[in-house]
């Protein structure tokens, strides 16, 4: 049990400050503090012009969208990583137990995105002028806590594939752009074909950005419940679904010898 | 002359590197997609379908600006984890050794 919790906790925290290959953590900055504010300007100017929605529609939605890049691209580069510079395959053939191995992985990612979409929202209400009253500041925390859990679901089938393909970096990228258009961050659900609405339902982040305008609207947790447990359900398949494949993968490379071949 | 060599022998090598770049390839088509259908969606719903040839040309225009900001700053990095660059040194370095032979300079201190 104490070794399942190292794993999972000092593994997963290692692996995350791999990410960063720790030369200068200013890296973060721009990435992931500056890029998110100029997103949600930009569709805010867009949409001031187009005369859609409101400040606070693309506010919302550019914020907890943002949760997609940490999410997304450090959960890849976590396995693509530790492929790259061959330490994966030393970590495999460990006796280590796979759900901490895994899941702790994911649990730095998670606050990470978490974070990182909860200082847009502040920040973006600042520079857009967008009031968000104070009892919703809570409940919009736990929001993005959920939003980031439902992508970094996502993120952990993500990672498994890049056990197979080595350009991880493009997969994310359009993965990324599927969720920009598809979740309702900057057209709402009513205004795309059905086809693209229904297929938004079994995405990360449609129930949580939809949970968050209505909180900022003033709507209570209670009102909300339905959509944060839609969102968490979607994220629980992701999770357990790339984790499936985490392990198919693995033991296909090892089959197959092909975790070194990058 | 040298000069323009350089430019242009410089130019089509990268062009051909990035060329064989699944991620340059696969950003450079995807984002200009994702901006023009979002663009496309936003001007439809916004009652402004005039504004949708701005929204396309737009669209194309963040594509060029995508695909030059990447693509510039990873051509650098990419050359430096090639260690192209100690290449380039060493290929400045021999004819510096070369023009010392020539002119005898080497040992002048």
């Amino acid at each position: 049990m104490i070794v399942a919790a190292r794993i999972f906790a000092v593994g997963g925290l290692t692996s995350f400050r791999a990410l960063f290959y720790w030369l200068t953590p200013w890296i973060y900055v721009p990435t992931m503090l500056v890029a998110p504010i100029f997103q949600i300007l930009l569709f805010a100017y867009i949409g001031r012009s187009a005369g859609l929605e409101s400040d606070e529609f693309y506010l919302i939605g550019n914020a907890l969208q943002y949760a997609s890049i940490p999410c997304l691209f450090a959960m890849a580069q976590m396995v693509g990583g530790e492929r790259y510079q061959n330490t994966l395959s030393a970590i495999l053939v460990s006796p280590a137990p796979r759900i901490p191995l895994f899941f702790g992985r994911s649990l730095p990612v998670l606050l990470n995105g978490a974070f990182v979409a909860a200082f847009s929202l502040l920040v973006g209400a600042l520079v857009l002028g967008v009031h968000l009253p104070a009892s919703s500041l809570a409940p919009l925390g736990l929001v993005v806590l959920i939003a980031a859990y439902s992508c970094t679901g996502l993120g952990l089938i993500n990672a498994a594939a890049s056990l197979r393909i080595r350009e991880n970096a493009v997969l994310s990228n359009v993965i990324f752009g599927f969720l920009l258009i598809f979740t309702g961050a900057n057209v709402p659900l009513d205004a795309v074909p059905k086809w693209m609405s229904t297929a938004a339902q079994g995405m990360p982040f449609t129930h949580a950005i939809a949970a968050a305008r209505q909180l900022a609207a003033g709507a209570s947790l209670g009102d909300v419940r339905g959509l944060l447990g839609a969102e968490l359900l979607v994220g629980a398949i992701y999770g357990v679904a790339g984790y499936a494949l985490l392990r198919w993968f693995e033991v296909q490379s090892r089959r197959y010898a092909t975790l070194e071949r990058s | 002359m040298r000069v323009l060599r350089v430019l242009g022998i410089g130019w089509l090598l990268h062009l051909k590197i990035i060329s064989r770049s699944p991620f340059a390839m696969g950003v450079g088509v995807t984002w200009p997609i994702v901006n023009a259908t979002i663009a496309y969606f936003m001007y439809r719903a916004g009652g402004h379908p005039q504004t949708l040839l701005y929204a396309s040309l737009g669209s194309a225009v963040a594509g060029i600006w995508s695909m030059a900001a990447i693509d510039v700053t990873g051509a650098i990095q990419r050359q430096r984890l090639a260690f192209v660059y100690a290449a380039v040194g060493i290929a400045l370095l021999e004819r510096f050794l070369d023009a010392a032979r020539e002119r005898a300079t080497l040992s002048l201190t």
